[in-house]
């Protein structure tokens, strides 16, 4: 009697227990949330595209095409144009963004961090590749 | 004992049954906000895109590559948004250029924003008159990409050089009114040979200032 009693209340509930975890199942695929849109990266290559395009435009401070090209024509010209090069891109830049331009002779800017979602943009010059990284600060 | 085995059928029964549809209403609760945030408005996010784009490198709103024109950037209607970038036509736009809002159409609250940096120019106008002799220079004190040189009838200038290259040559004398276009790259010297004359130089270099394009579009 007793096994009998047992057996007929357990099986219900374990029906309705198997029933539910199949339906947590399908909900948990809807839980488990979208790959993000991306938007941010987006925004940031925008950034850095556009403060590549302008720099890559501007004429030179002393001598060289332009003032990326100048910046990557030697050592000491680097050395000579360090300061005035990361103050005009920090005048590019909106104010929340922090950034690091890596030239062939040195780069200037801050310490890119390692986890941060970051813009980057290339600009070939006649010295080497200018790369400009762009994050939120 | 078979009224107690119905009985507690009964319970459980009544137990597994709340306990499913407790679960099936959770499961609709959390697709219907799963579906809900899915929806990402490709097409604002296009729009944006699109337009920001376009601004920044059309050839009716800009000086050249990310250098905008102020009078034309100021001028800007919703036709020309239209015109610019189809995606856009029919919804909601703002185009914000620093602080000031250049154009707004409809009421965009939220949406997909698109920001640009830029350079905004203005063309100032510098002029000078002077009389030059054989073998005067001048050195434009901004670096410009145009230059307007008028000469009087009485010029005895064969030639006009802008940093050693020829530019404008005539034996008899040059005058009448040129545009030149020396590279806006380097700072221009101009040198004058072969006479006298009085010359007004004009020349309209770029002035630009940072700012920040902001380009917003919903619905």
């Amino acid at each position: 009697m007793a096994e009998a009693d047992r057996g007929q209340l357990s099986l219900t509930m374990v029906e309705a227990g198997i029933g539910v975890l199949l339906l947590f199942a399908a909900t948990a695929t809807f839980a488990l949330g979208l790959p993000a849109v991306g938007a941010d990266e987006a925004q940031l290559d925008a950034y850095a595209e556009d403060a590549g395009t302008v720099l890559s435009r501007e004429p030179p401070r002393h001598e060289g095409l332009t003032r990326l090209s100048e910046v990557t024509r030697s050592g000491s010209a680097f050395e000579r144009e360090r300061a005035a090069l990361s103050h005009r891109v920090e005048r590019i830049l909106p104010g929340n963004l922090m950034y690091r331009v890596v030239t062939p002779h040195g780069a200037v800017g801050f310490p890119r961090p390692p986890d941060a979602p970051t813009g980057r943009a290339t600009v070939p010059t006649v010295g080497g590749r200018v790369t400009i990284w762009v994050w939120y600060a | 004992m078979t009224e107690g085995r119905a009985q507690a059928n009964l319970l459980s029964l009544a137990v597994a049954l709340t306990a499913l549809v407790s679960a099936t209403a959770l499961g609709l609760v959390v697709a219907d906000g799963a579906l809900a945030s899915a929806d990402r408005e490709p097409g604002e996010r296009r729009g944006a895109g699109a337009l920001a784009e376009r601004l920044v490198s059309a050839e009716a709103t800009t000086v050249r590559q990310n250098v905008l024109d102020r009078s034309a950037i100021s001028e800007l209607s919703a036709a020309d948004v239209d015109a610019l970038a189809p995606p856009v036509a029919n919804r909601s736009v703002r185009v914000r250029l620093g602080g000031k809002t250049l154009l707004e159409r409809g009421d965009p609250t939220g949406g997909a924003t698109v920001e640009r940096v830029v350079l905004v120019a203005e063309r100032t106008t510098r002029s000078r008159s002077l009389a030059v002799g054989d073998g005067g220079e001048l050195t434009l004190p901004r670096r410009t990409d145009r230059v307007e040189l008028t000469f009087g009838s009485e010029s005895g200038v064969e030639t006009v050089r802008a940093n050693g290259r020829v530019l404008l040559h005539d034996p008899g004398g040059v005058t009448g009114q040129f545009v030149v276009e020396p590279s806006r790259y380097e700072t221009t010297t101009l040198s004058f040979a072969g006479g006298t004359a009085r010359v007004v130089v004009e020349s309209t270099p770029l002035q630009t200032e940072k700012a920040t394009l902001r380009v917003t579009v919903d619905g």
